[in-house]
C-alpha cells in the first residue's frame, strides 16, 4: 500500500510563498482541490495547477503565530463552490512556519480533520446524493498538508474510521526537475540516501546518492521496446532505475536484429517486452520489471500506466505519442520521447528528435510551437469507424500503403543516449530541462531548446493542457477507432428515441446535399 | 511578586516576554494584515457573495489548525 500526492510545481510554490513567508510570522490556512486515482494498492492524489483558495486575513476569526481559525461563513462558501465543481479531493493546507523540519500534525489538527471528515461522510456526501442540483453525487477524499520551512507532513483522513489517518508516503512536485519529498509521517523511505553501490561507483562523482535514490523509487513506463526502447531500457537500469513497466505488443522479427539491442537469432518470434524484461533483470539484481505484452490501448496497459510516475516513449507512431501526451496531462506524469528518421535517396540524412512534456510547466504535443506530429494522420486514426468511413466517402482520406521506415542502430544509439542524458538532468538538475532537441546529420544542425532559449509554456487555449490537465480517470484516453462503446450507446439512444416517438429512422433523401454522393474532387 | 521574564529575539530585536510565553503569544494578530504579496488572496467580502443553495447542509464548526 502506498499513497502519493502529485502536485504541480507552480501551485506548490504559490502555497509555499503564502504559507512560509518569514516576514509574516502567523499560521495560515488554504485549500486546494484535486482528483483521486486508485491504481491497485496505490492511491494517487492529483493536484493540478489551479487558483488555490488563499484567504485574506479578514477571513479568519483568529490568526496568530501558533493558531488559525477560519470563519464558518467563509468556509461554507468554499464548500458550496467545491460541491458544484467536479473535484473529488479537498486538501486543507496549513503551516508551522516556525519549524525548520520534522513538523507533524498537532492534536488540534487531528480533532479538526476528524470532525470535518465525519461531516463529509455523514452529511455532505448524502446531501449530494439527494440534491444533485447542489453538485454531482460522489465520494469525497479529505487530505491535509502541513508545511514547514524545509519539509512537510501529509495524510488522508480515512473513510473507514473516524480517527484513522492514512499517511501520504510521497509528495511528487511536478515541474522542470524531479522533486520528490518524503513527508515526516511517511510509512516508508526515511533515512539517509543509500551509499552508492559498486555498480554505480563510477557515477558517484556527479550523480548524487539522492538522485540515484529518486530514480530507483520512480516507477517508469517504457512504451515501445523496439530499436529505441531496447537501448533506452538498458540505459535506464544502468543509470539506477529499478522499477520499470515495459509495454509493447510486437514480437522480434528477423529484420529487427540490425538494431534490437542484444537481439539474437533465437529470439525471433518472442515478445519484445518480455525479452527486454529478461535481459534487464539478468544483469542488474533487484530490478522490478512488469511486462505488458499487449497494446498501449489495452486495459492491461492502462492499469499498468496508472501506477507509473514517468513515461518514456520509444515509439514509431504518432497515435501512441498522442495517447501518452494525454496520459501525461491527465495523470500529471512527465513524458520523455525520442524519434528518428532516415532520409533515404541520393542525399541520405540521419535525423533525430527528442521532446519532453512536463505537465503544468511546458507545452504538450498539442500546443508546443514545434511541429512534432502528423496531426492529420492522428486525427484520422482516432476517428470512430463511422466518421472515418464518411470522411473517406467524402474524399477527405486517401489510403496510403504502409511503408517500413528505414532504421539504423547507430542513429537509435545516438538519440537514446541523448534522451537518457536529458532524463538524468531532469533528476539531477544540472541545468534547465530540454523541451526539444533536433539534429540533422546532413545539414550539420543540432539544436537543444530549454526554457532559456525557447520558452514553451502550456498554452491557455490548449485542450490537453487546460481541460484534461489533472483529470485522472474522469476522462477516457484517446483510442484508435474511437470509443466504440460510446458510439454504440449513442446509436442505441437514437434508436430508442425514434421508437419512443413512433418515428422510425428515415432513409437518406435523394435531394439531400449531405446524403447524396459526394463530389470526387473537393 | 514580580513576574518572571525571559528575553527572546524577534526580528533581530531583544524582546522581554513572560517566562511562560508561547510563540502564539508573541505574535500580534495585526501581523497578519499584510498577507497580500503573491497569488490571489481572497477577501471575506468575495465569499459573502456566494449564494448558499437551498438544502445545503452547512458546516457549523470552525476550522481550527494549531501548531
Amino acid at each position: 500500500m502506498n499513497t502519493t500526492l502529485r502536485i504541480c510545481a507552480a501551485l506548490f510554490e504559490t502555497l509555499k510563498r503564502y504559507h512560509l513567508d518569514k516576514d509574516l510570522p502567523v499560521e495560515k490556512l488554504s485549500y486546494v482541490f484535486g482528483r483521486r486515482v486508485q491504481a491497485g494498492d496505490r492511491t494517487i492524489l492529483l493536484i493540478p495547477n489551479q487558483a488555490p483558495v488563499l484567504f485574506a486575513p479578514d477571513c479568519f476569526v483568529h490568526q496568530s503565530g501558533g493558531h488559525v481559525s477560519l470563519d464558518p461563513a467563509v468556509f461554507n462558501a468554499v464548500l458550496v463552490e467545491f460541491a458544484a465543481s467536479d473535484w473529488d479531493v479537498i486538501v486543507n493546507v496549513h503551516d508551522h512556519w516556525f519549524s525548520h523540519g520534522g513538523t507533524r500534525f498537532s492534536a488540534v489538527d487531528d480533532a479538526d480533520d476528524v470532525a470535518f471528515g465525519r461531516y463529509l461522510r455523514e452529511r455532505f456526501e448524502p446531501m449530494l446524493a439527494h440534491h444533485p442540483e447542489i453538485g454531482a453525487a460522489r465520494a469525497v477524499t479529505l487530505a491535509a498538508l502541513v508545511l514547514d520551512q524545509t519539509g512537510l507532513d501529509g495524510r488522508i483522513v480515512s473513510a473507514e474510521g473516524a480517527t484513522s489517518f492514512l499517511p501520504i508516503d510521497t509528495v511528487q512536485v511536478i515541474g522542470e526537475h524531479a522533486r520528490r519529498m518524503v513527508p515526516n509521517g511517511s510509512r516508508t523511505e526515511h533515512g539517509a540516501p543509500a551509499a552508492p553501490d559498486e555498480v554505480h561507483a563510477r557515477h558517484a562523482d556527479f550523480i548524487a546518492p539522492e538522485t540515484v535514490r529518486a530514480l530507483a523509487h520512480t516507477r517508469i513506463a517504457l512504451v515501445g521496446c523496439g530499436g529505441l526502447g531496447s537501448i533506452i531500457g538498458e540505459g535506464l537500469v544502468r543509470l539506477g532505475a529499478r522499477c520499470l513497466v515495459l509495454v509493447d505488443d510486437d514480437r522480434v522479427d528477423v529484420t529487427n536484429l540490425n538494431r534490437w539491442q542484444g537481439g539474437r537469432m533465437q529470439d525471433v518470434g518472442r515478445h519484445k517486452a518480455q525479452l527486454l524484461a529478461e535481459r534487464l533483470t539478468d544483469f542488474i539484481t533487484g530490478a522490478e520489471v512488469e511486462v505488458v505484452a499487449g497494446s498501449l490501448h489495452s486495459e492491461q496497459a492502462r492499469l499498468a500506466l496508472r501506477r507509473c510516475d514517468l513515461l518514456i516513449g520509444g515509439l514509431d507512431n504518432d497515435v501512441a505519442r498522442v495517447t501518452l501526451n494525454r496520459y501525461a496531462a491527465q495523470y500529471l506524469v512527465p513524458y520523455f520521447d525520442a524519434g528518428v528518421r532516415v532520409q533515404a535517396g541520393p542525399c541520405v540524412d540521419f535525423q533525430s528528435r527528442y521532446f519532453s512534456v512536463l505537465p503544468g510547466t511546458t507545452g504538450c504535443l498539442e500546443c508546443t510551437r514545434t511541429n512534432l506530429i502528423d496531426r492529420e494522420a492522428v486525427t484520422l486514426a482516432l476517428h470512430d469507424p463511422l466518421t472515418r468511413t464518411a470522411r473517406k466517402a467524402a474524399g477527405y482520406v486517401a489510403d496510403a500503403p504502409e511503408l517500413s521506415a528505414p532504421s539504423v542502430y547507430a542513429l537509435n544509439l545516438r538519440i537514446s543516449s541523448l534522451l537518457l542524458t536529458e532524463l538524468l538532468n531532469y533528476f539531477a538538475g544540472y541545468r534547465r530541462t530540454a523541451t526539444t532537441y533536433y539534429d540533422s546529420w546532413r545539414n550539420d544542425l543540432a539544436r537543444r531548446f530549454d526554457g532559456d532559449s525557447f520558452e514553451d509554456r502550456p498554452a491557455e487555449d490548449c485542450p490537453v493542457c487546460s481541460y484534461y490537465h489533472g483529470r485522472g480517470d474522469s476522462e477516457p484516453l484517446p483510442a484508435p477507432g474511437g470509443d466504440a462503446e460510446r458510439i454504440d450507446r449513442v446509436l442505441a439512444q437514437a434508436d430508442a428515441f425514434a421508437r419512443d416517438n413512433n418515428n422510425a429512422p428515415t432513409a437518406p433523401a435523394h435531394d439531400c446535399a449531405l446524403c447524396a454522393t459526394p463530389p470526387q474532387c473537393l | 511578586m514580580a513576574k518572571r521574564e525571559k528575553t527572546v529575539v524577534i526580528d533581530g530585536y531583544a524582546t522581554p516576554v513572560s517566562e511562560s510565553a508561547r510563540i502564539a503569544d508573541m505574535v500580534p494578530v495585526e501581523a497578519s494584515q499584510v498577507i497580500t504579496r503573491e497569488g490571489e488572496i481572497i477577501p471575506r467580502s468575495r465569499f459573502a457573495t456566494v449564494p448558499v443553495p437551498e438544502a445545503f447542509d452547512v458546516y457549523l464548526s470552525q476550522i481550527n489548525k494549531g501548531g
